[in-house]
């Protein structure tokens, strides 16, 4: 009865590559046999240091323990993301991993903040966030679902070494039985009747074969772009950054923050993100604003750490191609697309690719219905995310260089566009349920970045201004309260030693 | 925008309803509640048999989170509205004679089962139940045990008892259901104008201003909901609002009631029986059995019908509802908000047409209008409500979906009408990769689907992620799930044993 399995090769032996052909290998055992050719020669990204909550979920699925999973990698927890200068030079504010207050009578806290910060009366919106309260006191303890509203109003993710990761993985993947091939890839070939790519050939003189050719190459997108010729849809113009100069620094600062740093440049912004060992720092710029060498002094100047080597400089350019899964070709990772890490969600879109895959997994033969399902998905999530990144740039005030008025003033997608007339209006977030952001993070950035609502939910006018302050300010003493238990992040890692990695 | 500064947008002064039936009265009431220093103006409107939200004696199980959010208690509806409590649906040779199929509320049960996806990663822990509890013989799930074996329990929070996988939907006495609300509704402080509609007027831009009603009063409101039925009185007046017909998609257009006199049964499960020109649906209620019979008028002759019905369940037909299965393109326009049969009109199955006006109604308290409408809120209420209605008419459309329909002439026209896009994409990923897509707005959730789409036969296809299970696991799993049925049987008491005990005992 037993089929033979499916032959899978995954192109590339970066981040996006081993998490691909570990799930496989883990989630579909007999079903698939794996094999994943990398070459030194052209080496990886080896940046992406940032996550997200779902990346715990994925790691748990492959069985991996977690404490052992931060030690090897580094890393350290990550509540939100802390933006500085964005909507207005001076301006900070924490886009976190949780939800602002409670609702009320079924009206969501905000409205309620926003009628006390009209009469003088609110704090910080992020007083009222655990993760946020937490994020800024440096403090953390894990989230329990259980104990009460508040230990759960918040989840986590982790900030780790991008380049102890994919190794991590790859002993894993070959404890799983993932074959590893260190090779360069010069050619395929592809079947003259199906289109499909037959084999893929190796420097060597060799051949590869595969019923299933995952594109993992990265920026090069060797199969999905040049074998398939997959066209790409170019969103620099609302997404003008297309390059970063990356200067990992020696950690030197007494706190170890809990969150990522996301500080607006001239011509871009720059990333700081502290693992256990190190602090990765970049500097994410658009050229047609800024040069390379200004961006690297640039980075070398604002960071406040001992840069451990030299700026080093990356390519890239914001967009997708058209479709992921082309013939017997699914494009994971950054041969899929690219979206810069302002919210870190590279390494999400390949583990949601990866996820879907195995949904759809072609036990008997691809269908054109499996790869609709999977490009309709991933299309929509790139697209969401886009508008959320383009949101970032475009609330500001800010009009002290060429770049920002670019931003300020050009025109949106009427996605955005029609997102932005709501929430002006009304107070209230378009509502869905799919994708990567959902309406608190919508929340947080829009006033974060100083869009506030002409007028909000008339629900928010009815209890008695006393009333309000006071249910208010219980829960912003609650999320005192709850922070106030937690340890600090250092200390929480260093407690708990099995999380630590070595020093040095 | 305004010149105003920043500010809570403005409460109504007034709020009209127009239609008095169970509709009209939960949307009065919630209203109320939500802006307690408006006028709320509940009207009158003739009851229209054909308005089957205002009719519905039941609704899907969450319902009764909906009914409690308003203070609309339980307790009550089991003490004085003769509520009775439902497991499952079956549905009798749905697929041709002996081929039953059983819709079961509540998830699947064993924990281990589930493929962790953590808090808030992409899931897929429906399906993974279901497929897990397909390999089993016997019941399925817990809820499934329960309701084959006559037994019932309250659930429980504990995720570790076998009690928190249930999930029911109850069943009551109109007229008693109706008279709770209204009281609640007077109670509330909803003005009741039982003097029907005579006059409308408009103001220039065309919005609905005020109402004149038979006894000579007139109310002006800023905004009103159009509760109805079918005829949406309120929307029809301005201009014949556009329509989106279903008849292409739903196939039953009429509809035979019975007397409502047969005996009561206290039963766990109602049961729809396909016949050879429609189908019969038995609702088991504490004051009678309650039966209706769809058909498809292009079809079958009235006479035919009822004597369907009557070898079906020994049923008279005494009333004969023609339905117009479709929705308005845009359930609110001016200001004029329509709600249940006003917006969407279609076939009884599973008392969803209740349970869709409880969803319109969340979603309006969601985006509750001001006093002063706001186009943009409109519109992003539209976009939802279609999604409301339209997943409504999916997933009933699905029920008549199977890959071998029954014989008969219905069937074979219910199985070939046209598929919406989704509908197609959840039959072809559920028969080809045993999953159900994510549906925005939903109102019925993922285990609904699947078990509609396993009853009828439409999978689960191939899962790589199934067949890649480890059979012993799989062995392991299933001994779990019979084990956890096993337990919640034995904390489970008779139904009616249990009924008893709580009507002796209101705690
Ligand atoms: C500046 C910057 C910052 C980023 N920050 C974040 C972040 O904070 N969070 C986040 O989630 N993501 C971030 N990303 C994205 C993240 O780095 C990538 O998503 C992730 O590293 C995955 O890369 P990849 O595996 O797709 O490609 P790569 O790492 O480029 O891997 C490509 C692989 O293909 C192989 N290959 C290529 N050509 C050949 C060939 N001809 N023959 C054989 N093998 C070949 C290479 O050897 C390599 O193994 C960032 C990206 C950039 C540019």
């Amino acid at each position: 009865m037993q089929q033979a399995p499916v032959k899978v090769i995954v192109l590339g032996g970066g981040t996006a590559g081993w998490m691909s052909a570990t799930a496989l290998a883990k989630l579909l055992p007999g079903i698939v046999e794996v094999e994943l050719i990398e070459s030194a020669e052209v080496g990886i990204v080896g940046v992406g240091e940032a996550t997200l909550p779902h990346i715990r979920a994925f790691v748990e699925r492959l069985g991996i323990d977690e404490a052992d999973f931060m030690r090897a990698t580094q890393a350290t927890f990550k509540l939100g993301i802390d933006f500085r200068d964005f909507g207005r030079i001076g301006d900070s504010y924490i886009h976190p991993f949780g939800t602002f207050g409670q609702p009320l009578a079924g009206v969501p806290f905000h409205h309620y903040w926003l009628q006390m910060r009209a009469a003088g009366m609110a704090r910080d919106l992020g007083d009222y966030s655990v993760a946020v309260a937490a994020a800024r006191a440096s403090r953390f303890a894990l989230p329990h679902g259980s104990e009460s509203i508040l230990s759960s109003s918040y989840g986590y993710a982790y900030q780790f070494d991008a380049a102890l990761f994919g190794p991590y993985l790859r002993t894993v993947a070959l404890g799983l039985g993932v074959k590893r091939t260190e090779a360069n890839v010069v050619g395929h070939r592809r079947n003259p009747e199906t289109g499909d790519v037959e084999a893929l050939f190796l420097a060597s003189g060799e051949e590869r074969h595969a019923d299933l050719f995952i594109d993992c190459s990265g920026f090069r997108s060797l199969l999905l772009g040049d074998a398939l010729g997959e066209s790409w849809e170019d969103w620099s113009h609302w997404l003008p950054c297309d390059r970063a100069a990356a200067l990992p620094c020696l950690s030197a600062s007494p706190t170890l923050e809990p969150y990522t740093r996301a500080t607006a440049m001239p011509a871009g912004w720059r990333w700081r993100i502290p693992l256990q060992h190190r602090v990765g720092n970049g500097y994410v710029y658009a050229s047609a604003f800024l040069d390379d060498d200004a961006a690297c002094r640039a980075i070398v100047a604002a960071t406040e750490n001992t840069p451990l080597a030299d700026p080093r400089i990356l390519r890239f350019k914001a967009g997708r191609r058209r479709h992921s899964w082309v013939h017997n070709v699914v494009g994971v990772g950054l041969a899929s697309g690219f979206l810069e890490p302002l919210e870190s969600t590279s390494i999400y879109l390949a583990q949601m690719a990866i996820t879907q895959l195995i949904e759809l997994f072609p036990v008997a033969g691809i269908t054109q219905a499996d790869r609709t399902s999977f490009n309709r998905l991933v299309d929509m999530e790139y697209d969401r995310i886009r508008d959320f990144l383009i949101l970032h740039y475009h609330a500001t005030t800010r009009d002290d260089s060429p770049f920002w008025d670019h931003v300020r003033t050009m025109q949106v997608p009427d996605t955005l566009a029609a997102k932005l007339e709501l929430w002006r209006a009304t107070g209230r977030v378009a509502h869905y349920s799919e994708g990567l952001f959902l309406e608190q993070s919508w929340i947080a950035v829009y006033l974060g970045q100083g869009i506030v609502p002409h007028a909000w939910d008339a629900r928010a006018a009815l209890p008695t201004r006393d009333n309000l302050a006071q249910a208010m300010s219980t829960i912003e003493r609650e999320v005192g309260a709850q922070v106030s238990g937690m340890l600090d992040h250092g200390a929480f890692l260093h407690a708990q030693t099995e999380r630590l990695g070595s020093v040095g | 925008m305004s010149d105003n500064p920043p500010g809570a947008r403005a409460a109504p002064t007034c709020i009209g309803v127009v239609g008095d039936g169970q509709v009209g009265l939960t949307a009065a009431i919630v209203l109320r509640r939500s802006y307690p220093r408006s006028d709320v103006v509940l009207i009158a409107a003739p009851l229209d048999p054909a308005a089957l939200a205002d009719t519905a004696i039941t609704s899907w199980p969450s319902s009764l989170g909906f009914h409690d959010s308003f203070g609309f208690d339980e307790a009550g509806l089991i003490l004085r509205a003769g509520a009775s409590h439902r497991l499952a649906t079956r549905f009798a040779d749905w697929c041709g004679a002996g081929r039953d199929w059983v819709l079961a509320y509540g998830a699947a049960p064993n924990p281990a089962m589930r493929v962790r996806c953590g808090d808030d990663g992409p899931g897929d822990s429906a399906l993974q139940r279901l497929n897990a509890s397909l390999d089993a013989a016997g019941p399925q799930t817990v809820v499934q045990a329960l309701a084959a074996s006559g037994r019932f329990a309250m659930p429980v929070d504990n995720p570790e008892s076998p009690l928190s996988d249930i999930d029911y939907a109850l069943r009551w006495n109109g007229p008693a259901y109706r008279s709770r609300l209204a009281s609640l509704a007077r109670h509330m402080g909803v003005r009741h104008v039982t003097a029907g509609l005579s006059e409308l007027a408009y103001a220039g831009d065309g919005s609905l201003t005020a109402v004149t009603c038979e006894d000579g009063s007139t109310i002006v409101a800023e905004w009103w909901l159009d509760c109805s039925g079918p005829a949406a009185r309120l929307r029809a007046a301005a201009s014949e609002p556009e329509f989106e017909s279903w008849a292409d998609m739903l196939p039953v257009d009429r509809l035979l009631v019975d007397d409502g006199k047969a005996s009561p049964a206290l039963s766990l499960e109602d049961r729809v029986l396909a016949c050879e020109n429609g189908w019969a649906w038995q609702v088991f209620g504490r004051d009678a059995a309650h039966a209706s019979f769809g058909y498809a008028s292009e079809l079958t002759s009235d006479a035919a019908a009822a004597a369907s019905f009557k070898r079906a369940c020994g049923a008279s037909a005494v009333g004969k509802i023609v339905l117009r299965p479709g929705r308005l393109r845009a359930a609110w326009a001016g200001n004029v908000i329509a709600i249940a049969d006003a917006a969407a009109s279609f076939e009884p199955l599973h008392g969803l047409n209740l349970h869709l006006a409880h969803r319109q109604l969340g979603l309006l308290l969601e985006l509750l209008p001001a006093r002063d409408i706001d186009p943009r809120e409109r519109d992003e209420y539209n976009r939802r409500a279609a999604l409301l209605a339209d997943g409504v008419r999916d997933w009933i459309a699905a029920h008549y979906c199977s890959p071998v329909p029954r014989p008969g002439a219905f069937w074979h026209h219910a199985g070939t009408q046209r598929r919406s896009d989704a509908l197609s994409g959840a039959l072809q990923q559920f028969g080809a990769r045993g999953r159900i897509p994510h549906f925005e707005d939903a109102p019925v959730g993922q285990d609904g689907w699947a078990a509609v789409l396993a009853g009828i036969g439409a999978g689960p296809g191939r899962s790589a992620l199934l067949a890649a299970r480890d059979p012993a696991q799989r062995i392991v799993q299933q001994a779990a799930l019979a084990g956890r049925c096993r337990a919640a049987l034995a904390l489970a008491r008779p139904y009616p044993e249990w009924l008893s005990a709580r009507l002796a005992n209101p705690q």
